[in-house]
């Protein structure tokens, strides 16, 4: 099932939410954990749902995490709901939302930095968790992710749903049979994608003097993890995109939607490129900047390249090239056609009710999101970076390895 | 004094078209001003932080631009050349400049600073304004515990809270036994950074205090300490601890019997 973008808008979803809260708030709801068993299926099959970070991708965040469930709102979180929480409804700390036992699901929409830890803050509480994307804002604290769900058997999915489809094209299985039967040695596929990374439009603004922080907004509570910086307006409100301390510019944004379905073709949902080298011109340290090209490529040969259209010179190392049948012995030929189709993805509300894994699980996310994160440290460091896609470290550059898993500031750690 | 030269080279980082989105680097331009400000050695870096400004005043986006690209860009340096890079960096903390523009620094060591530089940041970690900077950078640079050991006695307030991850981040546990007693801290977030802190570092000692802290808090506060019961369990298991790690899922699926900790009970199964 392939979730489409909510066409509600922002201000009418705050409006019909804030409405829902407090009709939630007038009849019981049965927390699944009450009737207990191996589904956690409370009788009414009613859950308890909240939407951490109500801002631009808020909405629809939510909407996908309730498609195919009956779903209460119960709560709303931001940092920017000063002087408007009560606690009870409308809260500013997420730790407030997940230590409520009727509380089942979480949508996490708020800026990128946060992902990470309120994702496993709500596995720890027991939750299941859709996560807007990009996963996370540097590599390590994805796997940390991973371990958090495994640790607590809680559905995670990220938000953003192309695999689905891609997993039900025919052409798409063939490819993804191929390459999961490790018979393609070397793979000569490329998969290269040019433009649409949205590489200017969300690229930071540097030159601003601090401001006053507005009265209803936490701002160091906005800043979390990340280093607590200066105020300005563009670090918030979707423009936030364009600083390294939230995220990674349009290319972590926007890349996850598009190699997320790629990834589940080629069949690299567990692994990682191995050398990474892009063309850009020297970073910017707080804010992302612009960028030619980047390519990434797999231990067995499959290359992936973005090609940004937008500076530089365009990528034309290789061209795209698919991977066939053809491109096997008959014998091994055979060998992928005998093999089984992979099974079908579950959807969040599958995985929810069943206890399964869903589709764009955490390990899966990860894997996408540190393909993203690779590209730009590539970018910030340019020299070609060499990746051990098991240890999940750079390899032979210290340098390079500091950006796999940045400090953090107290008392926030993933 | 500003470096005439070093400004020149600067300016270079300049978008004349459109400063304000870098839409339009000139890479050439850039390059050249970064080979010209390496082949003048130190000045070209001490010079460059010459020219930076308090946060509040602004106006030096092209010199914090041209400091950070060639920071990023000595990484890759041969090792003598990256010290001297990192040694002027370092050099600069003790001039009389802004404390914005010591933090700037600062993270820039974060990036490419190595052993050489960690005694410089060892000295600002119990600075009010800068202490989360010195402890970033010391951090990604690693090797740092005895820095981190040093200032825990005199930290307080959020130095401390850093100072403590810090350690355990690090996996020393050299300060565990210290670092044990703030489980019963009156700050909640002081006990919820130890009790992490102690389960990175899989401190055998950690296990009876932690299971209590567990049991005793509420809320969120009980999410996080049992959370890091199963952690330091896991890094225990790790260690091949076996007996303190069964200790703690035993204790686990026999304390947590509300409904809604029975995932705590699902999560402490070690089959």
């Amino acid at each position: 099932m392939t979730l489409k973008a909510s066409s509600v808008s922002r201000r009418r979803f705050l409006k019909t939410s804030s409405a829902t809260v407090v009709a939630a708030a007038t009849c019981q709801i049965v927390p699944r954990h009450v009737v207990g068993g191996a589904g956690q299926t409370p009788p009414s099959e009613t859950f308890g749902g909240a939407l951490i970070g109500v801002g631009g991708r808020g909405p629809g965040t939510y909407n996908g995490m309730c498609r195919g469930l009956n779903v209460k709102q119960l709560a709303l979180c931001d940092v920017k709901f000063v002087g408007r929480a009560d606690n009870k409804k409308v809260y500013t700390d997420f730790r407030r939302v997940l230590e409520r036992k009727d509380i089942d699901l979480i949508a996490i929409a708020t800026p990128p930095h946060w992902h990470a830890l309120i994702s496993i803050a709500a596995a720890e509480a027991g939750k299941d968790v859709l996560c807007e994307k990009p996963m996370t804002r540097f590599i390590a604290e994805g796997r940390a992710v991973v371990n958090a769900f495994k640790r607590y058997n809680r559905v995670f999915q990220i938000g953003t749903f192309g695999r689905f489809d891609a997993s039900r094209d025919r052409g798409n299985i063939i490819t993804h049979k191929i390459m999961r039967s490790g018979l393609l040695k070397p793979c000569e596929g490329v998969h290269i994608k040019a433009g649409g990374l949205k590489v200017k439009q969300w690229s930071g603004d540097p030159g601003l003097l601090p401001q006053s922080v507005p009265g209803s907004l936490d701002w160091d509570f906005y800043c979390g993890p990340s280093p607590l910086k200066p105020y300005v307006r563009p670090r918030t409100g979707g423009t936030h995109r364009g600083y390294w301390d939230y995220e990674g510019g349009g290319l972590s944004d926007m890349a996850q939607h598009h190699f997320d379905p790629v990834q589940w073709t080629f069949g690299k949902d567990d692994t990682s490129p191995v050398e990474i080298e892009a063309h850009a011109p020297p970073p910017h340290p707080e804010c992302t900047g612009m960028w030619g090209w980047v390519e990434l490529k797999y231990a067995d040969g499959l290359t992936f390249a973005m090609d940004s259209r937008e500076w530089g010179d365009r990528y034309t190392r290789k061209k795209e090239r698919g991977v066939s049948l053809n491109d096997l012995s008959p014998e091994n030929r055979k060998k992928v056609e005998a093999m089984p189709d992979p099974a079908k993805l579950l959807s969040f509300a599958e995985a929810v009710k069943t206890r399964g894994q869903a589709g764009g699980h955490a390990e899966a996310a990860h894997r996408c999101a540190t393909m993203l994160h690779l590209a730009n440290i590539a970018i910030r460091v340019r020299r070609k970076i060499k990746y051990d896609p098991v240890k999940e470290e750079i390899i032979g550059d210290p340098e390079a390895n500091r950006f796999v898993n940045p400090p953090t500031r107290a008392p926030w750690h993933p | 004094m500003p470096n005439e030269k070093v400004a020149l080279f600067a300016a270079q980082f300049r978008d004349p078209k459109d400063l304000k989105r870098q839409s339009n680097p000139n890479l050439k331009e850039m390059t050249a001003a970064l080979d010209g400000l390496r082949a003048m050695g130190a000045k070209g870096v001490t010079g460059l932080v010459a020219l930076l400004k308090p946060d509040a005043e602004g106006g030096d986006v092209h010199v914090r631009h041209a400091l950070h690209g060639q920071a990023m860009r000595a990484g890759g340096w041969p090792e003598k050349d990256r010290q001297v890079f990192t040694k002027a960096l370092a050099g600069t903390l003790k001039e009389n400049h802004p404390k914005s523009a010591k933090g700037f620094v600062i993270r820039q060591l974060q990036v490419v600073g190595g052993a050489e530089v960690t005694t410089a940041l060892g000295e600002w970690l119990l600075d009010d304004e800068l202490w989360e900077d010195a402890a970033q950078a010391l951090l990604a640079i690693g090797g740092t515990a005895d820095q981190f050991l040093k200032a825990l006695p005199k930290a307080k307030g959020k130095q401390q809270l850093t100072t403590v991850q810090a350690l355990g981040v690090l996996k020393i546990n050299n300060a565990a036994e210290r670092i044990r007693g703030l489980l019963t801290s009156d700050d909640a977030a002081l006990r919820q950074v130890a009790a992490r802190a102690l389960a990175d570092m899989a401190d055998t000692g950690a296990v009876v205090p932690l299971l209590k802290a567990a049991d005793t808090s509420k809320g969120f506060e009980r999410i996080k300490q049992t959370g890091a019961c199963l952690q330091l369990a896991e890094n225990l298991l790790a260690l091949g601890r076996k007996e303190e790690a069964t200790r703690i899922y035993q204790h686990l699926r026999d304390t947590r019997k509300d409904p809604a900790e029975a995932y705590i009970r699902e999560a402490a199964k070690t089959d």
